[in-house]
Formats: C-alpha cells, structure tokens, sequence
C-alpha cells in the first residue's frame, strides 16, 4: 500500500465521520448521563440510599463520595447497555449508509480495491470507539471531579461480577485510568460486529438495531444465574473484564483471556463482513 | 492475455472489450450474453429504455456489479483480475451522483479523487473552470441542484486526467441550457481531449448529436452494436435548394434520379454526386444541396421493433 495515500484516505475518511453531527449523538448523550446521574445523587433520597449502603459496610459518606465513586458509578450503571447503542448506531452506518445514499458508487468507481475502502472504514470506526470509550470514562471523571469538588476516594459496587471495591484516591485513580483503557479495547468487538452488519445486504437502521439486538440478548442470558457456567461463552461477559481491575488481586489472566477472546471475535466479525463487501453488487 | 491498447491513432483498437457478459438478478436477466468493441477515441453511445440493462452493464464495466458468465476489459486489463489497473485512467458517473451533503463540493472533490491520488491544485481549478462551478465550489453540496450536483459529478471524473469517461445519463435532470453545455463539453473533451466516452442514455435526440457508435438495448439483449451513421438502409431523401425549384424536381425525376412518386426519395442506382451533376450540366443555381440526415429515431425503432421479432420468434 503507497503509505501516504493511505494516511491520507484514512484523514478523509475521518473528516467524513467527524463532520456529522450524528457522530457527536454518543459524546452528547454520555455527557448528559454523567450530570444526571451528578444531580441524582446530590438529591435527598438517592443520597440516603448510598449512605446507607456504605453505612453498612462501615465507610464514611464523606471519604466515598466524590468523583473516582460517582465515575464508577456511571459507568457500572450505563457503559454495557446505552454505549453499544451509540457504537452500533456509527459503525453499523459506515459501509451500510454509503451503499444506501450511493455515495459508495462514487468511491468505487475509482481504481481502489474494497478491501482498502474496507480497512480505512474499520480504522475510522476503530477510532471512533476508543475516542468514544475515553470520553465517556473520562467525561465521567471530570464531571465527577468538578461536580463533587474533590476526587475522593473510589468506591465500586459491582454486583453483577461480584465485586465491591474501596481504593484510595491514588490507587482509584491509577485503577480507573487502567480500566479505561481496557473499556476502549473491549468495546471494539461491538464496532466490529456493527461494522460486519453494516456489510450486510441491510439498511443501516437493521445494522444497527440487530447490533443492539445481539448484544441485549446476550447481556440479557449472561445475567441469567442458571446459566452462570456458560458465562465465557456470552460477549457481555468478557465486554465486563474490565470491572476485575477493581478487585483487590488484580486477575490478569483472565483479563488477558477475555481480551483475546474480544481480538478473535472482532477478527471473525471483520473477515465475515469484509467477504460480504467483497462480493456484493454495488448498484441500486 | 490481453494486449493494452498504446496506439495513438483514434479507432486504431479498442479501449474497452466485453465477451458474453451476462448478469442476472435473481431470476431476472439485466444483461444476456453481450458482446461489443468500444474503439478508440470514439464517443459510444449506450441506448435503452429504462430497464434495459445499460446501468449494469456500466457497473459491470466499473467492477461493482460482478458478471455471471463473460470477460470484460478496459485498456488491455480485465476488470475483474485487475480492477485497478484497468480503471487507472477511467472517469466515470454511475447512475445519480451522490455527495457528502455536508461537505463542500471542493472537499468532496479531494475526498474522492485522493482515493487514487493527490490532485495539483491547478488542475482542480481548471476543471473547475470547465464544468462551470468556480463560483459555488466552496458551497456545501446540499444546497445544490441536481444540475450542479451533475457537474461536479463531471468534476470529479475528469480530475484524473482519464482517457476514458463513463458517463450513465449525464444530462439528466439538466435544463436546456445545461443539456446544451455539456453536450458541446462532451464533444470538446472528445475531439480536443481525444478522451473516449461512452455514454448512456434513454435521449435519442442527445445520443444522435453526440455520438459516431451506438449500443441499443433491449431487455438485456444488445441489439446493434457498432458505427450507426455508415449503415446501409436504402435510398435517403435528398434536401436541396436552387433558383426554380419545382423545374429542377420535375427534371429529377423525369430523369430518373428521383423516385417518381416518393417526394425527394433517391431512386435506387441515384447518388448526391449525379444529381449534383445534372444541376450543373442544366445551368441551375444551386443555393443548398444535401442528403437528410438519418434519424435515430427511425433508426431505433427499426431496429428495436426487429430485436423484439426476433425474441418473439
């Protein structure tokens, strides 16, 4: 591949994705949650309720209460569901849009072969993802920080992977800034399938909303307890890996287990969607 | 192996070669065993209905629609073995050009010509210039109309300096203004630009202006192929103007160089030559004197009507 052509198309294509508003829908919606969910939790009921809990537990209100614990909050609470909403509704609109709008016929009605059109298309999708988990984890932390006032100490509450975790503010911070990262790889699996849809011989609205689909019931069976020793086969359960960095004993095998477990399903999901693209008719 | 065609003589070979390209949609046959030549230098004119299958033919020709049995090559390369070899010096409109509406028509221009390479600026600005959009090239495409939309679409596919153009209806949704424009462009890029075009269109009046071949299509079946205006079709009527008019019919056809009864119908065996003749040796004053133009038209009925006798049978 001629190396600057290609930085080139890729910064092309970024402009094409980066200049509609509805790739700004995601930012937007998260941004929302995360003060939302800030002002849920200065009310008087809402408040009783987390005091109570850590009340139990014997921590003081004071000590959990700021920006690392309203973070983890929010992100135990929205990422699973509504961030797959948003990576579906952009990924699942890559290939999918430009076949439906024609403006794929324009493109390859240059010497340019589908699978470097599909390359840049995963790339920018790719992209976007990680741009999209980072704002979201770290969105929440600034909203959390600046809302609270202080950063505090880190309480999380998982109850779906068991976990319940107290940090200082310099470990919780450490731990949150590593499970950022690892949300922003995990999360790839789903622009991936939504890519693999967007591929299909569908409009990108069915892209997106089988996406979603997949995902809801699969979440949905994860969380069903007679089920419990099929987890690893269930997407949501290893798109959850990154809550283990909140136990006290980090298991970075079985992170390492999950992450390549989301690397062979994103890599299966590119390839089936790559061989539709490939040999489909490109025509109205 | 196919040789490129690299003589520089126009019609010297052909540019564009199909062997019994066929393509089904299901059970529907868009396109059944068609066969052409497009030469060198010519401007070839795809001819149908709607329906008929010139669109797949040309998604055919641009590698987006996969045929199901034939060959297709451009420039000496198959299409479908070397897709980028064969459109390296292809421009093309394919069915409506579409757009990123949000984007100016200059950033779609790079968009979609950095797919094969980096244009110079001068050259952008030139084509610019010849599609006539230098005043509303750095308006969003959303706001333009579809005759604007038409001529970027033009735009983009002369940017890569091609030496062959496909176009899929390129007048259409144009004013008169802008039919006539682009009629004159097409036929400026032909004779100044020695590009080849091929151009396909349900217009008889367009395509007659336009092109020296012509494809006709019917149902998927290609009906005629070949240069149009050469065809054998009988005896054509003469259009001539001299100073007394109705002696010089009258000594015509007492002569035998006009049909008897058939208006200014040739008689078989006359030519323009030996009427010319005869004016001259009988001292008439010739202000205009010619052969009317074979219609398309009669031309395309004729030979769709005979397609379809020769389907039914």
């Amino acid at each position: 591949m001629n190396s600057p052509m290609f930085v080139r198309q890729l910064r092309n294509e970024c402009v094409k994705l980066f200049s509609r508003k509805r790739t700004y829908l995601g930012f937007g919606a998260f941004l929302s949650i995360d003060l939302i969910i800030l002002w849920l939790l200065n009310q008087p009921f809402p408040q009783r309720g987390v005091q109570s809990l850590l009340v139990r537990n014997g921590l003081p209100m004071e000590a959990y209460s700021g920006g690392l614990s309203l973070a983890g909050f929010t992100l135990v609470l929205t990422l699973a569901l509504v961030s797959g909403l948003y990576l579906a509704l952009v990924s699942g609109d890559l290939i999918a849009r430009e076949i439906e709008e024609g403006t794929m016929r324009m493109v390859l009605a240059r010497p340019i072969s589908r699978l470097r059109v599909f390359v840049i298309k995963t790339l920018v999708g790719a992209l976007h993802t990680f741009l999209l988990m980072l704002f979201v984890c770290l969105g929440a932390l600034m909203v959390g920080w600046i809302g609270q006032g202080r950063l505090g100490k880190m309480l999380v509450y998982a109850p779906l992977e068991g976990g319940f975790g107290v940090f200082s503010a310099a470990e919780g911070l450490q731990r949150y800034l590593l499970a950022t990262l690892l949300i922003a790889l995990l999360y790839q699996a789903v622009s991936a399938m939504a890519l693999m849809f967007s591929c299909l011989r569908l409009r990108p609205a069915t892209a997106t909303v089988l996406t979603l689909s997949v995902l809801y019931v699969d979440y949905a069976l994860n969380n069903i307890p007679y089920l419990a020793a099929f987890k690893p086969w269930f997407l949501s359960y290893h798109l959850s890996a990154w809550l283990m960095v909140f136990r006290y004993n980090i298991p970075w095998l079985d992170i390492a287990s999950s992450l390549l477990v989301i690397f062979g399903l994103s890599a299966s999901f590119l390839v089936v969607g790559y061989s539709f693209f490939a040999s489909r008719d490109i025509k109205t | 192996m196919i040789t490129p065609c690299t003589s520089e003589k126009l019609g010297a070979c052909s540019i564009v070669s199909l062997q019994a390209v066929t393509k089904a949609f299901g059970d529907r046959v868009a396109v059944k065993a068609v066969s052409l030549e497009v030469p060198q230098g010519a401007i070839y004119g795809l001819l149908g209905h709607n329906g008929a299958g010139k669109s797949t033919l040309i998604g055919m020709l641009l590698g987006q629609v996969f045929p199901d049995d034939g060959t297709i090559s451009i420039d000496g390369h198959h299409i479908q073995q070397a897709r980028d070899k064969a459109l390296a010096h292809v421009g093309a409109i394919y069915e409506t050009p579409v757009f990123y509406g949000h984007l100016s028509g200059r950033k779609n221009l790079g968009i979609l010509c950095e797919y094969t390479a980096s244009i110079p600026k001068a050259r952008l600005e030139e084509v610019i210039q010849l599609v006539g959009l230098a005043g509303r090239i750095d308006d969003p495409v959303e706001v333009y109309s579809h005759g604007m939309r038409q001529r970027l679409a033009l735009a983009q596919a002369l940017l890569p300096d091609p030496k062959l153009l496909i176009l899929d209806e390129p007048t259409e949704g144009f004013d008169p203004e802008g039919i006539f424009e682009t009629r004159n462009l097409i036929l400026k890029l032909n004779r100044e630009w020695g590009l080849t075009i091929i151009v396909s269109s349900h217009q008889l009046s367009e395509l007659q202006q336009l092109c020296s071949h012509l494809a006709i299509m019917r149902e998927g079946h290609l009906l005629f192929s070949g240069e149009w205006r050469n065809l054998p079709s009988g005896p054509g009527m003469l259009r001539f103007k001299v100073d007394r008019q109705d002696e010089a019919e009258a000594g015509l056809r007492k002569a035998g160089l006009l049909v008897a009864d058939g208006g200014l119908q040739l008689s078989e065996g006359s030519d323009i030559t030996s009427i010319a003749s005869w004016l001259i040796e009988h001292k008439f004053r010739i202000d205009f004197l010619g052969l009317e133009e074979k219609s398309l038209e009669d031309f395309y009925l004729e030979t769709t009507r005979n397609g379809r006798k020769e389907h039914a049978a």
